[in-house]
């Protein structure tokens, strides 16, 4: 199978999510028919991407000679200035701190401190990394959480919808990648490099031959994974209480929030809270948590 | 430039964008690795294959987002560093992003897959070699020259008028021809 100059000029469109919706699904609907070709395209978008590394290091190497050399030593000339620099602003600190001891206003009410009942999130295992940039408290009454060490992500504790979205981690395939090379394979390797438009047609059309429950319960997870949890909660409502070992029950209680409807993953998480699996079990009573403080 | 123009950037493929990360984070990343008894020559190159590591990783994952591209780096390139030394002891600032917020996969590349990267990557350069002119010399131009004597962003040769190519529709047709044909070669070799 080769691909014409056409084809390359669709799939780059395609790869850039340049490509207007009919042609989109057009694509996807060829994806599907003909294997050989869904191959051909990410043989030649894997090609693309070893060229595109190539320039990329190729310029890094070309600037290289520009990088300055870094002068670590130490002379005292520039301890002193650091030395005077640093007692300066030590003493501008204390005249701040003074200040604002000084100008203090009155507290009529203590603020409520509520950290003791909310779990550390620091241990969570598989917390995912991306960040998420916190919502600015709306009162002074709600402490935050971001004194935890060893993250960047801030998550204010009124943010149940920034939880769940840091929580989200799409399940790898388990042992499947052992079957002979066909469109089940292609699905689940494309789902597994996050290449979900491209696992979304092809999962739904795996499931629609075999009707594979599995390729279901994945199909579902891109669909949280492109920010379409509406598209997720029929499909993992069908299934909360089979394939256990998936954790459907946790991936629809974060479908519920991301569709902002808390009050039907209140009772999934509560359940979850008791008898899930010990990281869900944790995760699920922070989520409560989020979910009381932010109805308060 | 913010954080968040640098990612954008780099997943438009802008090279600008590249050139910013580079050279912004140098001496931050550089004087760390200095300070971890880094040769000055080597901490360059564990620099680059840092950025070069977090380019890929933007490119790659389009849900990745980074707060704080410095601290990122730093975290790569000193990891990058201890592995070199054999140190798996050395205790990261918790700071800093940790092992597995580096990489999707909770680990980095293994060896095995470093070098796979790598023989694809010479692969690529002697089939762009091999084909014929004009291909050979756009996708040199393209992908291995430095400075690119074609300017950067393919959608800028329509402007250059000492390009032997007539119009900005004829060099898409000779980079898919020549995309097309090294695929060809590299599947049949």
């Amino acid at each position: 199978m080769q691909l014409t100059e056409q084809d390359l000029a669709i799939l780059e469109a395609y790869w850039k999510t340049e490509l207007l919706e009919g042609d989109r699904t057009a694509l996807e609907q060829r994806f599907i028919d003909e294997p050989e070709f869904l191959e051909e395209a990410q043989a030649m978008k894997s090609m693309i991407e070893t060229l595109e590394h190539t320039k990329a290091r190729t310029l890094l190497e070309g600037l290289k000679a520009q990088l300055p050399d870094l002068d670590t030593g130490t002379n005292s000339g520039n301890s002193t200035r650091y030395f005077i620099a640093a007692a300066a602003a030590a003493v501008g600190l204390v005249g701040v701190f003074v200040w604002r001891q000084v100008n203090k206003p009155e507290l009529t009410q203590p603020i409520p401190m509520q950290t003791d009942t909310i779990p550390k999130i620091d241990t969570i295992a598989n917390i995912d990394t991306r960040v998420i940039q916190p919502i600015p408290t709306q009162t002074g009454t709600i402490p935050k959480i971001d004194t935890i060490a060893n993250r960047n992500t801030i998550i204010s504790n009124n943010n149940l919808m920034a939880f769940a979205e840091a929580s989200f981690v799409p399940p790898p395939t388990r042992g499947l990648k052992m079957q002979k090379p066909d469109r089940d394979m292609v699905a689940l390797d494309a789902y597994d490099k996050k290449e979900y438009d491209i696992a979304i047609p092809l999962l739904k059309s795996v499931f629609e031959e075999k009707k594979d429950s599995m390729k279901l319960f994945y199909l579902s997870i891109c669909y949280i994974a492109k920010d379409r949890p509406k598209d997720a909660i029929p499909i993992l409502e069908s299934m909360k209480y089979s394939n256990k070992a998936m954790d459907p029950l946790w991936y629809l209680s974060l479908s519920y929030i991301l569709a902002g409807e808390n009050n039907k993953a209140k009772p999934l998480l509560l359940e979850l809270s008791k008898s899930g699996p010990p990281n869900i079990q944790e995760k699920s009573k922070i989520a409560l948590n989020l979910m009381n403080s932010s109805s308060k | 430039m913010t954080e968040q123009e640098v990612i954008t950037g780099l997943r438009n493929k802008d090279d600008k964008a590249l050139e910013y990360v580079f050279l912004t984070y140098w001496k931050k990343v550089g004087g760390t690795l200095i300070k971890n008894k880094c040769d000055k020559q080597r901490a360059k190159d564990i620099y680059l294959d840092a950025v070069l590591a977090f380019r890929d990783r933007v490119v790659k994952d389009d849900t990745f987002e980074c707060e704080n591209i410095g601290s990122y780096l730093i975290s790569t390139a000193l990891r990058n560093w201890m592995k070199e030394l054999g140190d798996d002891t050395m205790e990261i600032d918790s700071e800093l992003p940790q092992e597995s917020e580096l990489d999707g996969n909770n680990q980095s590349d293994s060896e095995a897959e470093l070098l796979e990267k790598e023989k694809n990557i010479e692969k690529v350069r002697k089939g762009i070699q091999e084909l014929k002119d004009p291909y050979r010399e756009l996708l040199t131009k393209l992908y291995l020259d430095f400075p690119p004597t074609i300017l950067r962003n393919i959608k800028i040769l329509k402007k250059d008028s000492t390009s032997e190519y007539r119009n900005f529709e004829d060099l898409k047709k000779i980079r898919f021809r020549g995309l097309k044909l090294l695929r060809e070669l590299l599947k049949n070799k």
